[in-house]
């Protein structure tokens, strides 16, 4: 059963990151952005009027 | 705190995440990046991670915070204009649009349908739209999207 102390534990993991966001990370999520952006579906959705 | 490197890279990375929406939208000539409104962007999110990480003590703030605190300062700087009357409705919302792109791209898995992103894309630009929304509600939006993917 979670208890209310758990909830306030998995918070502070939540808040926390151990994962930079610098410049490896960036370029990935760039990467991926420019990839997602190109997908027929997203494509078509963004020009659909 | 933050080095001119990093807001130099921060600012590169929503700079080409614009430019590309632009061009995606069509709306080469009839949009731009105004580079101020830019720079205000970044400074106030900055600026707003810096009192959280104090406040909360903590060293780095979690993907989720990084990206609802950046979509809602894109949302309310809106760095992208219009600069063309003749622009259709349905891309007139160019900020918006960014916003749940960058919010979709980072955090609904891969493996869904295009149908099943664009339902997701859709319903976040019509609540930057039409809703009140601050960066706690946007991580909300976020939990909840993570929940709904399973994730």
């Amino acid at each position: 059963v979670e208890t209310a102390f758990n909830g306030g534990l998995k918070r502070e993991v939540r808040l926390n990151n151990s994962e930079p966001f610098e410049k490896e990370q960036v370029k990935k999520s760039l990467d991926k952005f420019m990839k997602t952006i190109d997908r027929p579906g997203v494509k078509k959705f963004l020009n659909t009027e | 705190v933050y080095g001119k490197d990093i807001i130099l890279e921060r600012a590169s990375y929503w700079y080409q995440m614009a430019e590309k929406v632009i061009e995606s939208l069509g709306l080469n000539g009839k949009a731009y990046i105004n580079r101020r409104l830019l720079i205000h962007k970044l400074t106030n999110y900055f600026a707003d991670i810096d009192r959280l990480k104090d406040f909360h003590a903590i060293e780095r703030a979690n993907k989720i915070k990084i990206f609802s605190y950046g979509v809602f300062w894109l949302l309310r700087n809106s760095p992208i204009q219009i600069k063309d009357e003749n622009v259709p409705g349905s891309k007139l919302f160019i900020n918006e649009t960014l916003a749940a792109l960058v919010l979709i791209v980072e955090f609904l898995p891969e493996k869904y349908s295009d149908k099943i992103r664009c339902c997701y894309l859709e319903d976040l630009r019509y609540f930057f739209k039409y809703r009140i929304y601050t960066a706690q509600t946007i991580e909300s939006q976020v939990t909840a999207l993570l929940m709904g993917a399973g994730e």
